[in-house]
């Protein structure tokens, strides 16, 4: 009786730590998320002529600061598409730097793309038991 | 007609005052992680602090007393010190959150970076209080506070959908994220119901020398200016909900919450939502470096008074001159002001049984209050937002780990 109080325990265990992963991963998911529509919405705003260029240059550089945080906790096929995302925002940041205007639609699209991409991988690691 | 007028102002110094970092941070991150969700607990906190402040001025206005003199006059020195101890830590959190509201407000307009600020912003509220009077800091500062309507035109422009709103304002626990939303409900509740706002309010009754005859003044001021200030908490909450949620943009800075006015209004959108955090968070920082003078001195029975020369209050002056100092030093070592904000609305939810539950005692002592004693309505508001308190209390810190 004791073995099988046991053995039920550490099934617990171990479906409390699967459990709990799998809540860090979506978390971690979920902060990514959210600062990439952070930055898609400063380069907007900053295309629009809507946010001061100081401002944008810094929130830009946070959000790459933060996705690059959450990175860390990611794995495979994530973690790949964050580095993707990170790296528009370098081209944003690029283009901000140099108030280049003209030059911050392609990254801008391409953001999109991403974070649409990014919204799917969510909504199917949210669907995970 | 001179009633009429102070009601006015009144009323217009609590709309413009209402707001401060933690009402704007709380708010910003409900609407922005849980759409309408938790406009259920602006309402219920509105309601909670429109009876408590009412009943702070009636008190200063009946008995002369302050919250503080009574209840220390009342419970004894050895209670007193109790509450005395957890606002003083607290209003140091908060303080260094409004000031770090301020510098972001700065930092967000200028490019430099927040605790560049810290020093020049505490040299700034410490030289309002120095130099200015009571009715500088209460009305003026209060006035320019009115910039923070800008959320509620915005709210307007923005035609939220009105069922959607109103089913936030029943409390439905959502099945994912539950543990976040019921922190961002205590730390609404926390921002909303802060002790530090019922002893700076009965002080400043006795400041304006408020007597029974001010009680009709007394009521208006606290139903309808808190009343008003919270539609302001509203429009912040819709306005994240409206323009952040739909992006997926949660709110973990304040930089996040920057863009919310932008859809609305553009570049001055921008603007008006740094001069509205700036204002708001400087004057809340008048109130709670006041306010820890205030509850200092009358715990040891010193001169205190914003209207008396320095020279004539030397060791009230003192406190505030040493607080706002060390309060600036948490942004100067870099401290996240919205994690400190939301670490010290959670911290005033645990302190609140303690502040609030004298009110049951001193609002039915004849001794300070006489005909002027709660009824029923009066006492089972009081005994709810008790019990609710302790609840706020038991939950805050383990919502704060698990879900803040």
């Amino acid at each position: 009786m004791k073995k099988l109080l046991f053995l039920g325990l550490l099934l617990e265990l171990a479906a409390c730590s699967r459990s709990s992963s799998h809540e860090k991963l979506l978390k971690s998911l979920q902060t990514v998320q959210s600062w990439t529509a952070t930055a898609q919405m400063v380069g907007e705003t900053w295309q629009q002529g809507a946010v001061p260029d100081a401002y944008a240059e810094q929130t830009l550089k946070k959000s790459q600061e933060e996705i690059a945080r959450e990175t860390k906790d990611l794995t495979e096929p994530s973690a790949q598409k964050t580095q993707q995302i990170q790296e528009t925002i370098q081209k944003l940041i690029a283009a901000v730097k140099h108030r280049q205007k003209g030059t911050i639609a392609a990254p801008l699209q391409q953001l999109s793309t991403q974070h649409q991409q990014l919204n799917t991988l969510l909504k199917a690691q949210e669907k995970q038991p | 007609m001179k009633k009429l007028l102070e009601i006015a102002l009144g009323i217009v110094t609590s709309i413009g005052g209402f707001l401060d970092v933690g009402a704007i941070a709380t708010a910003a991150e409900a609407g922005s992680a849980f759409g309408f969700h938790l406009i259920w607990a602006i309402i219920l906190g509105t309601i909670c602090v429109i009876c408590l402040v009412e009943m702070s001025g009636r008190l200063a206005a009946v008995s002369q007393h302050t919250l503080a003199d009574a209840v220390r006059e009342r419970f004894g020195f050895n209670f007193y010190i109790l509450p005395l101890v957890a606002e003083i830590i607290v209003d140091f959190l908060i303080l260094g959150a409004e000031i770090g509201g301020v510098c972001i407000a700065l930092q967000l307009v200028t490019g430099i970076s927040f605790q560049w600020w810290a020093l020049p912003v505490a040299f700034a509220i410490w030289l309002l209080l120095w130099k200015g009077t009571f009715g500088l800091i209460e009305n003026g500062i209060s006035v320019l506070g009115l910039v923070t309507l800008v959320f509620v035109v915005a709210t307007f422009k923005l035609h939220p959908a009105l069922p959607d709103v109103a089913e936030g304002l029943l409390p439905i626990v959502p099945q994912q994220d539950t543990t976040h939303y019921l922190f961002i409900a205590v730390a609404i509740l926390g921002a909303l119901i802060s002790p530090y706002l019922f002893y700076f309010y009965s002080s400043g009754a006795v400041e304006d020398k408020w007597d029974a005859g001010y009680l009709g003044v007394n009521r208006a001021v606290a139903g309808l200016g808190m009343g008003f200030g919270s539609i302001v908490s509203l429009g912040v909450l819709i306005v994240a909900a409206q323009v952040l949620q739909p992006r997926g943009i949660q709110v973990d800075s304040y930089e996040q919450a920057a863009l919310m006015l932008t859809q609305p209004f553009g570049y001055w959108g921008f603007i008006l939502f740094a001069a509205s955090l700036g204002i708001a968070c400087f004057g809340a920082a008048l109130e709670v470096t006041l306010d820890t003078a205030y509850i200092t001195a009358q715990a040891f029975g010193w001169n205190w008074g914003e209207n008396l020369h320095p020279r004539e209050a030397a060791r009230f002056s003192f406190v505030y001159t040493v607080f706002v100092f060390l309060a600036s030093l948490l942004m100067v070592v870099g401290i996240d002001p919205l994690q400190l904000t939301l670490f010290s609305m959670a911290l005033t939810a645990v302190i609140l049984p303690i502040a609030i539950l004298p009110f049951l005692v001193l609002m039915n002592d004849r001794q300070y209050v006489g005909e002027h004693r709660n009824g029923w309505l009066s006492n089972s508001v009081v005994i709810f937002t008790i019990a609710l308190s302790f609840v706020l209390a038991i939950v805050a810190i383990p919502l704060e780990i698990l879900g803040g």
